[in-house]
């Protein structure tokens, strides 16, 4: 890897001034608080571009499919293997009277399987794994009908490094790759398929999906709300000066998307190590003393090139978030459900264990980490409960906090746009 | 399964039927649904022996299937590992601060 970093602090000292468009004052926080945004957002938003929704590896051979819940789209998807490099996405629903199509005993939870053919049980019509119609129950009594124009409604679908994504726009042109940009083609190589030991959480928590993000978009948060866990640290955030724990390497913005870098050691003992982690011999930034990474990261990972590199996390527009760190990587989806709640879901995606004691280290490092994700909870609930009083208008957004500045400002001004094209 | 736990952890299996829990979300669940008290017992007990049993597993390959009685002795140390965050950090079953929230753990 070259030692040139990629990414630089300004000479002013202010991560922000690289960006003079993004601006510097407080920012509306409306877009958290309106059903009005809300479902201007749902329709320009989450119905007009590319939207992840699960791994590859949740379709393993032809025939595998899940269905997704997806309330902010307004519909159920099913998402096929129908061949060796063929992944299909359809609204789920059988065209003949529109009953729901895939689904076990109850209809608005997520399923998944195998299957030859999408079967409606309704009145047993058969259609293919491409969705074309197979064969109608009781030819006899159709009437004018043309089997070509009763299709499962199928939605564009990609798959990027195995990452499957859907787009409701059918008039989108965009490829994936290109939909994600420069950050993608600085993580093209990254070992994905190689990481196959899954621990996945979801919760359905009462505030704006993009409050949650916030929470993640910067640690500057960390010695203060997180005191329990990074309490080491609170006594140098007190300082009042620049801090290497808790301000990230680097923060930088590309078109819709986002990323910030940060500071990390490798996981080792130190003062504040609990019994637990001195048993398991780990922590929650993983095991401790593990061998250096042989394989070289991708260019665009730890883009300052810096010596102390933990993780790095990418926002992708609008609600995918892609954290690289030393155990492997995580994906956090956010699903709305109304302007003040939203499905939170975290995939931690980690190289398999070869041995016991590193499958047991692993638990230590997911548990840590779930525990972590809720010190951030129920904060962000209460901060969505009384931003919905009114009682404030803006966000008084500092430096460290460039990357909300940016997401907040990017689905206002997309927002905004569409609803002017529109006239 | 059984209650069993090899030979040389024999004496732990009265935490078996209660502790030894391989689901994830249900060992969360037990977890914000004891006590400190009972906790502790678990804690105290189990502790002491931990570094023992992480040894003892080891010496299995991880590509087999574990044998009843070393699965549960595995069970044990996972519940371990989420009783322990509550004992030596939070000082209360749940995370502070954090209400009535749970994640769901889905694997
Ligand atoms: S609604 Fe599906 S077969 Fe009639
Ligand atoms: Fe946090």
């Amino acid at each position: 890897m070259s030692q040139e970093p990629l990414l630089k602090k300004p000479e002013s000292g202010k991560w922000t001034d690289a960006y003079p468009q993004l601006g510097r004052g407080p920012i509306s926080l409306d877009d958290c608080v309106s059903a009005e945004f809300y479902e201007k957002e749902r329709e320009h938003i989450f119905k007009k571009n590319w939207l992840y929704i699960g791994r590859v590896e949740r379709l393993p051979k032809v025939g595998s499919y899940f269905t997704r819940e997806l309330q902010v789209l307004n519909t159920s998807i099913l998402v096929v293997r129908d061949g060796e490099d063929s992944i299909r996405a359809f609204h789920n629903i059988c065209p003949h009277r529109g009953n729901k199509l895939v689904w076990k005993d109850d209809p608005f939870v997520e399923t998944e399987g195998t299957t030859s053919r999408l079967y409606c049980r309704f009145h047993g019509w058969r259609y293919g794994l491409d969705g074309h119609l197979i064969k109608p129950s009781r030819q006899d009594l159709l009437l004018d009908f043309e089997p070509g124009k009763c299709q499962v409604p199928a939605i564009q679908c990609e798959v990027w490094n195995g990452f499957v994504f859907i787009n409701l726009n059918s008039d989108n042109k965009q490829t994936v790759s290109d939909f994600l940009g420069d950050f993608a083609q600085g993580i093209e190589g990254f070992p994905f398929d190689r990481h196959r030991q899954t621990y996945k959480f979801k919760a359905e928590l009462q505030c704006n999906w993009k409050i949650f993000m916030d929470g993640f978009a910067e640690s500057y948060h960390g010695p203060y709300l997180h005191a329990g866990t990074f309490g080491a640290l609170t006594a140098l955030a007190k300082l009042d000066a620049p801090n290497q724990y808790t301000d990230a390497l680097g923060y930088e913005l590309k078109g819709l998307h986002r990323m910030f870098s940060f500071y990390g050691e490798p996981s080792k003992e130190t003062p504040y190590s609990l019994p637990i982690e001195k048993l398991v011999q780990a922590g929650a930034a993983g095991p401790w003393n593990k061998r250096p990474q042989k394989d070289p990261l991708p260019k665009g990972l730890n883009p300052t090139r810096s010596e102390k590199y933990g993780f790095d996390s990418f926002q992708f527009f609008p609600n995918f978030v892609l954290i690289f760190s030393s155990s492997g990587f995580t994906t956090h989806a956010h699903w709305p459900t109304g302007p003040h709640s939203h499905i939170v879901e975290v995939d931690m995606y980690y190289l398999p264990p070869t041995t016991h004691k590193e499958r047991i280290a692993q638990e230590l490092t997911v548990s840590f980490l779930n525990d972590v994700i809720l010190e951030d909870a129920s904060p962000l609930e209460g901060m969505q409960a009384m931003l919905n009083s009114g009682a404030i208008k803006e966000f008084h957004v500092n430096d460290e906090e460039i990357l909300i500045r940016h997401l907040h400002k990017t689905v206002q001004d997309y927002v905004a746009n569409a609803e002017k094209e529109k006239k | 399964m059984n209650a069993k736990l090899p030979d040389a952890f024999k004496d732990l299996e009265y935490l078996v039927g209660e502790w030894a829990i391989e689901d994830g979300h249900e060992r969360y669940l037990k977890r914000v649904n004891s006590t400190m008290d009972e906790m502790k017992v678990f804690y105290n007990a189990m502790a002491p022996r931990g570094k023992d049993a992480i040894d003892y597993l080891d010496q299995y390959d991880y590509q087999q299937a574990l044998p009843d009685d070393a699965e549960n002795l595995r069970n044990l140390l996972f519940t371990l590992i989420t009783v322990s965050l509550a004992v030596e950090l939070w000082r209360q079953p749940r995370v502070k601060n954090s209400a009535k929230t749970i994640l769901t753990r889905l694997c």
